[in-house]
């Protein structure tokens, strides 16, 4: 067991906490929110890994996996993002650059991340 | 059972590879690159403050300058960095074979990169780049307050770069919750990687709400309206301080890990008060230190000053558990004065003056006073710089033959820590007169008001600082070139790390030692003897 959700889920609460310390001051919603709902989705995230550390594979499962070096893939999705990003300035063509890269790339990964898996 | 496919070679490695250590040392590098880049910048700004009406550059310029050099350090050198040490040393520490998500890891990377690549492309554009300071403050960041591709460059660019920090930063903190070796468990994690912890939970709120907004501000500038009227510029900098104070921290914390891994090793002991530190420093402090954006705007009077004012003051409870901890180790240790060790006592009386000329923006009263004047400016450089970056130094000194299977030299090292403690003080230690004195921040020119002799002195610095800073380079190519090889555990370690090669091999690990506390290799030593 991990137990790596504790640590989410502890510190989400102390930052709740950190934010209910704002009610004594008349608060103002906007920054209770901000901090309180931060808090939250720290919780949330917890509880997450809490599931998924109950749903895991035992070890020796998961350890039959192929250590890859590289991912060429992963870089061209990288780059596509920033061209798409960029697009925004620089125009439509970077921007469809930008898209078709990505799109290559994240099928690489998703081919790459399949066949780890098989 | 594991199967590995056979390294590339070093340029397709340089470039794809996902192996945590190789993408670390990348990031390092470009990081270090930046700094280079940031450093030229602060030396143009303090030539031209050196006397008044010198005009070694324009006013559009400076502004340019103050905005990219604070850009540059911020987004793209210290946090960087402190990821970069994580990146390495999280993986190792835990005992895990790799980085949990690598290809995430690999992909922050280049967002990263090429981020810092777009915000410096900037400079080449006709209006010059972004210069709204390096926070973007609307409204001078709107389109007809700050026109041309440049501010457009670096809002892109500020966005990807930290976008690839927050992947980057949530592969870390996977990686320590969830990878650990049989037998390491929560409270036997090393000090570095729990103030790893409480940097990268900082980040996983924080972050985003700059990447959106750096969207929005992108919005703003095409469609207009989002942060106008008297309320908009309020609502911008309400979001910005959400990102940019527990930013600080992310600067801080893994530096502070670094030197409580350094003093560990070079005085023989653990580290005091273990519990209290991983209590304090990595959740305590991470908690306050993202509950207390609101100082930064103490003066819209738009913010709950009473609650702001009491977190901002609950961090020097943190703070100082942390300094005693720290101490508490070094306290009767069989001292060795390497220089990391040297380096780690620098950070911490270095930051001590950081923290404490804190109290003057932390206090309402105070900050009224201080808000906007070279006080605040002399503060955060002595966090960031003379903090942050001694201790990164320290972290530097103390892992880097577990990176190279080499040493860097001493005494050069030494020379370098000399030159930059003086011209860290000759440079930021006058700014609190200056401050105190009505120098206000962001200025390119002034007359004398009895200021030209502290600036004077604090150009001087900024040169010595550069000195410093060439010392080291010549520290490393000279460590590279004629390496003096390092052995798997040179100071003798107190954590994982050192149980493996000097550089280690891809897979990490070839045996693990037991895990039995949060120091195993000096349980092992003892255990040994």
């Amino acid at each position: 067991m991990r137990r790596g959700w504790i640590v989410l889920a502890g510190w989400g609460a102390l930052i709740v906490a950190s934010a209910a310390v704002q009610v004594i001051f008349s608060p103002r919603a906007v920054e209770l929110a901000m901090l309180g709902g931060s808090g939250a989705i720290v919780i949330a995230a917890g509880l997450a890994a809490l599931i998924s550390e109950r749903r895991r594979r035992p070890r020796g499962m998961r350890e039959r996996e192929v250590l890859r070096w590289t991912s060429a893939s992963t870089v061209a999705l990288a780059v596509g993002i920033s061209l798409f990003v960029l697009g925004w300035e620089v125009g439509a063509w970077c921007l469809g650059i930008g898209a078709g890269l990505a799109a290559v790339g994240l099928f690489g990964v998703v081919r790459e991340v399949r066949a780890e898996r098989s | 059972m594991s199967a590995t496919l056979p390294a590339p070679a070093p340029l397709v490695d340089s470039l794809i590879s996902v192996d945590h250590k190789s993408i670390a040392r990348r990031l390092l590098a470009f990081s270090l690159l930046f700094f280079l880049g940031g450093g030229v910048m602060a030396l143009l700004m303090r030539t031209e403050l050196a006397e008044p009406g010198l005009q070694v550059v324009s006013t559009e310029t400076y502004n340019a300058l103050f905005t990219m050099h604070g850009s540059t350090m911020i987004y793209l050198v210290i946090t960087p960095l402190a990821l970069a040490l994580g990146l390495y040393m999280v993986p190792l520490q835990v005992g895990a074979k790799s980085v949990a998500w690598p290809r995430v890891a690999l992909a922050g990377l280049w967002l990263f990169v090429l981020g810092g690549i777009i915000m410096q492309s900037g400079w080449l554009t006709v209006g010059g780049p972004g210069r709204a300071t390096w926070i973007g403050v609307a409204p001078l960041s709107e389109l007809q307050r700050t026109p041309g591709s440049g501010q457009d460059f670096w809002i892109v660019g500020v966005l990807l770069a930290t976008l690839g920090e927050w992947l980057i930063g949530m592969c870390v903190l996977t990686t320590a919750l969830r990878r650990r070796a049989p037998g390491m468990t929560l409270m036997r994690m090393p000090p570095f990687t729990w103030t790893m912890i409480g940097t990268t939970l900082m980040m996983i709120f924080a972050f985003p709400v700059l990447i959106v907004l750096m969207a929005l501000l992108f919005y703003d500038r095409r469609h207009c309206c989002l942060f106008d009227g008297a309320q908009g510029p309020l609502t911008y900098q309400e979001l910005f301080w959400f990102y940019g104070h527990p930013v600080v921290y992310v600067m801080f914390f893994p530096f502070v890990g670094a030197v409580a891994e350094v003093f560990s090793a070079f005085s023989g002991r653990r580290l005091f008060g273990y519990t209290f530190f991983v209590a304090s420093t990595a959740l305590l402090f991470a908690a306050l230190s993202s509950s207390v954006w609101g100082h930064h705007m103490f003066t819209s009077g738009r913010v709950n000053t009473k609650y702001f004012a009491l977190t901002s003051h609950g961090i020097i409870l943190a703070a100082g558990l942390e300094y005693f901890d720290l101490i508490g180790t070094l306290w009767r240790g069989r001292l060795r004065m390497n220089v990391a060790l040297l380096f780690g006592i620098v950070f911490l009386l270095q930051f001590l003056i950081g923290g404490l000329s804190g109290i003057w923006v932390a206090s309402p009263t105070l900050d009224f006073n201080a808000n906007n004047s070279y006080v605040v400016v002399g503060h955060f450089h002595y966090t960031l710089f003379a903090g942050s970056v001694f201790g990164a130094f320290a972290g530097i000194f103390y892992w880097f033959p577990k990176w190279t299977g080499a040493f860097l030299r001493e005494g050069l090292g030494k020379l370098q820590l000399a030159i930059m403690f003086v011209g860290t003080n000759m440079t930021f230690a006058p700014m609190f007169p200056l401050g105190e004195r009505g120098m206000t921040r962001r200025i390119a020119n002034y007359s004398d008001h009895g200021w030209e002799t502290l600036n004077t002195i604090a150009t001087i610095g900024s040169y010595l600082i550069a000195l410093g800073v060439l010392v080291f380079l010549i520290n490393l190519y000279v460590s590279l070139r004629r390496r003096r090889v390092a052995g798997p555990d040179p100071w003798e370690g107190p954590s994982l790390e050192w149980a493996t090669t000097s550089p280690p091999p891809p897979h990490n690990f070839d045996v693990l030692p037991p895990v039995r506390s949060f120091a195993p290799m000096m349980d092992a030593r003892e255990a040994a003897s």
